[in-house]
């Protein structure tokens, strides 16, 4: 396994945690009232520490599971053709959530009157505004925040896809 | 998806040449091992610069290293 090779799974899996965590933790401080507040603040301090150590750890780890001796070479040039794959499906994704976003604005924006058309979503509004204003700013960065980190994992997931194949 | 239809002598070459390794040809042409492993199996296509630092480090003819399509039936 290359070096980068091995970076690309401990990425992807310290994406995943640190993803799988705060999510969780930003919903439990929704339900708590303390969502706009300075625990908010400290989850994501928290998260950017907890990143890096896991990011250590897991290639410490790594190293000595596949027995990698140190690369002589950082990236050849099948190492960047990869990555320039991976990014570009990285890019696809981060669009898709881009436009799923500007959905939600929109239609949230008139959620109100989507009710008064469709009455059977008025219980699914009444969660919604009661956990959350979902124009509120920090509520579109988590949004944002989300479709990065799903569009970051499928550049990692991308490279160890293209990896394994070989190409 | 996946693979080339550049076929290549590197493995024989590489036995030929006192048994070379791959992690000795990947530091001599500047690549890691992975990519030599890679193109022997035919899955990456080297580039064109690349191919001719292989040919070099073995002194051989590009055209002797690598061929393009399915081997032709005599």
């Amino acid at each position: 396994m290359s070096k980068q090779e091995r970076m690309s799974w401990v990425s992807l899996a310290v994406n995943v945690v640190i993803g799988f965590y705060y999510f969780s933790a930003a919903f439990a401080l929704a339900e708590s009232g303390d969502f706009y507040g300075p625990p908010m603040a400290w989850l994501v301090l928290k998260l950017v520490i907890l990143g890096i150590i896991l990011g250590i750890v897991g290639e410490i780890v790594l190293r000595f599971l596949t027995g990698g001796a140190a690369d002589k070479i950082a990236a050849d040039e099948r190492d960047k053709l990869i990555n320039a794959k991976a990014v570009r499906n990285g890019y696809y994704v981060l669009t898709a959530g881009a436009i799923a976003l500007t959905w939600h604005i929109v239609v949230v924006g008139g959620l109100d009157r989507f009710a008064q058309d469709y009455p059977i979503t008025q219980p699914t509004i009444d969660v919604m505004n009661t956990m959350l204003d979902p124009l509120a700013p920090i509520v579109i960065a988590q949004l944002l925040l989300l479709a990065g980190m799903i569009s970051s994992s499928a550049i990692y997931a991308s490279r160890i896809f293209y990896y394994r194949r070989g190409y | 998806m996946g693979g080339t239809d550049i076929r290549n002598a590197i493995r024989r070459l590489r036995f030929e040449a006192n048994e070379m390794t791959q992690q000795a040809l990947a530091d001599k042409v500047g690549v890691t091992r992975q990519t030599i492993i890679a193109i022997e199996q035919a899955k990456y296509a080297p580039s064109l610069d690349l191919a001719f630092r292989i040919a070099e480090a073995f002194g051989r003819p590009l055209e002797e290293m690598f061929q393009y399509g399915s081997p032709k039936k005599p």
